[in-house]
């Protein structure tokens, strides 16, 4: 009778265990940001050294931990470290920037933070408005089978040095989606102030790069 | 029979007791989806406890400024909230808003931060017990004063558990810093805080 019940429970505590021990409590919380959009699509596009097109090949949400600075601004002692996730793309074609395409493009974002340097204290997820397209509500990352065919237009760059993360090879990115239309779709605000209220076409943004 | 039958039962009984755990495990720790979201993370109580970690005083006493003014004049003078604040460096874990001056980043798409808002520690039951404000000190001594109001209007905002909207009031996702946003709540918004605390 033991048995049955070890057996179920490891069964179903397992099939919710993730690689950053989801088995903690979660606390889902947005992480928000107040911007200053760009004046135009072609300042944007100006901005960002790589443009391309892709789908989403792999995503971990727990790909890095960064350990807090307990003396640092806003920190104390006992901090819990900082989580990053990363969102891989294969590149299906290149708009700007030194890349190939059916090459990988990975992109890095934070996506929580331990509660406390204790992991026992539970897990912080944060959300993004700009990457709902690629972000389920409870800060999971859609898995590419979820995503499916979805083709993606991403706006990269290398990740700054600020970006506490140490691995190279990572950049930071923008992304919409690309529909079959050739239409972008942004979720959050987009990033630029639009010139009409037409929907941006990725051939606008090859027009933009020129 | 009856013995394979009072099996069968203990079985289908433990199954449902893990079956329970399990569900309730999950609805402890999901998050609800909603069309308009507002109050999740929101802080423990009405009382807003406040405070400043910056180090470099001029960051800090061109913020506190806005930051004093707003929490008094917006969201202690106009909904239930009550600002309680602390002296500089005199906060602790169990403060509501932490904030300071920092330079933050670009974000992902390239675009400027003025500012952003996290939750940094969170209670067993969900909320935020602790929101880290931060403002890009950058800006320091570089914008208007309308900017100013502003931004610490939005970003009080977040930390009490206002999503963007634009509504007429200081919640939109992005400013031009050269002409910022109104710098109050609306009714909205207060309406939303005070359905809340």
């Amino acid at each position: 009778m033991r048995k049955w019940i070890a057996v179920a429970a490891l069964v179903l505590l397992g099939g919710c265990a993730g690689p950053a021990g989801d088995d903690s409590a979660v606390a889902v919380s947005p992480y928000q940001t107040l911007t200053v959009p760009f004046d135009s699509l072609e300042d944007f596009v100006t901005e960002r050294p790589i443009i391309v097109t892709g789908k989403v090949v792999a995503a971990d949400d727990s790909a890095y931990e960064v350990p807090v600075d307990p003396a640092g601004e806003g920190n104390v002692a006992g901090e819990g470290a900082e989580i990053y996730g990363t969102v891989s793309f294969t590149v299906d074609s290149v708009i700007k920037g030194d890349v190939k395409p059916g090459s990988t493009l990975t992109i890095v974002y934070i996506s929580g933070k331990w509660n406390k340097a204790d992991k026992k204290g539970g897990r912080i997820a944060y959300t993004h408005e700009d990457m709902a397209n690629v972000q389920r509500a409870d800060a999971k990352l859609k898995s590419p089978a979820e995503l499916g065919d979805t083709t993606f237009a991403i706006f990269a760059a290398p990740k700054p040095p600020t970006l506490p993360v140490g691995a190279d090879g990572l950049y930071v990115a923008g992304i919409a989606t690309v529909d079959g239309a050739g239409r972008l779709g942004f979720t959050g605000e987009p990033p630029f102030v639009a010139a009409t209220t037409t929907a941006v076409k990725l051939a606008d943004v090859k027009a933009a790069a020129g | 029979m009856r013995p394979l039958r009072g099996r069968f039962k203990r079985v289908i009984t433990s199954v449902a007791v893990v079956l329970a755990i399990v569900i309730a495990g999950t609805a402890v720790t999901a998050t609800p989806a909603s069309a308009h979201y507002f109050g999740l993370t929101k802080m423990d109580d009405s009382r807003v406890d406040f405070g400043s970690d910056e180090d470099v005083n001029d960051h800090f006493l061109f913020w506190n400024h806005f930051v004093h003014y707003q929490m008094t004049d917006q969201y202690d003078a106009r909904t239930d909230l009550s600002g309680v604040e602390q002296c500089r460096h005199c906060w602790n874990d169990g403060t509501d808003i932490v904030w300071f001056a920092f330079p933050i980043p670009n974000a992902s798409n390239g675009s400027r931060v003025l500012g952003d808002w996290s939750c940094r520690s969170f209670t067993l039951s969900g909320k935020c017990d602790r929101g880290r404000l931060r403002f890009n000190e950058g800006l320091t001594r570089a914008i208007s004063g309308a900017a100013g109001f502003a931004i610490t209007c939005h970003e009080i905002g977040h930390a009490t558990g206002a999503e963007h909207y634009s509504d007429g009031g200081c919640m939109p996702a992005s400013m031009n810093v050269n002409a910022p946003f109104t710098n109050v709540l609306s009714r909205h918004h207060i309406d939303h805080i005070n359905s809340q605390y």
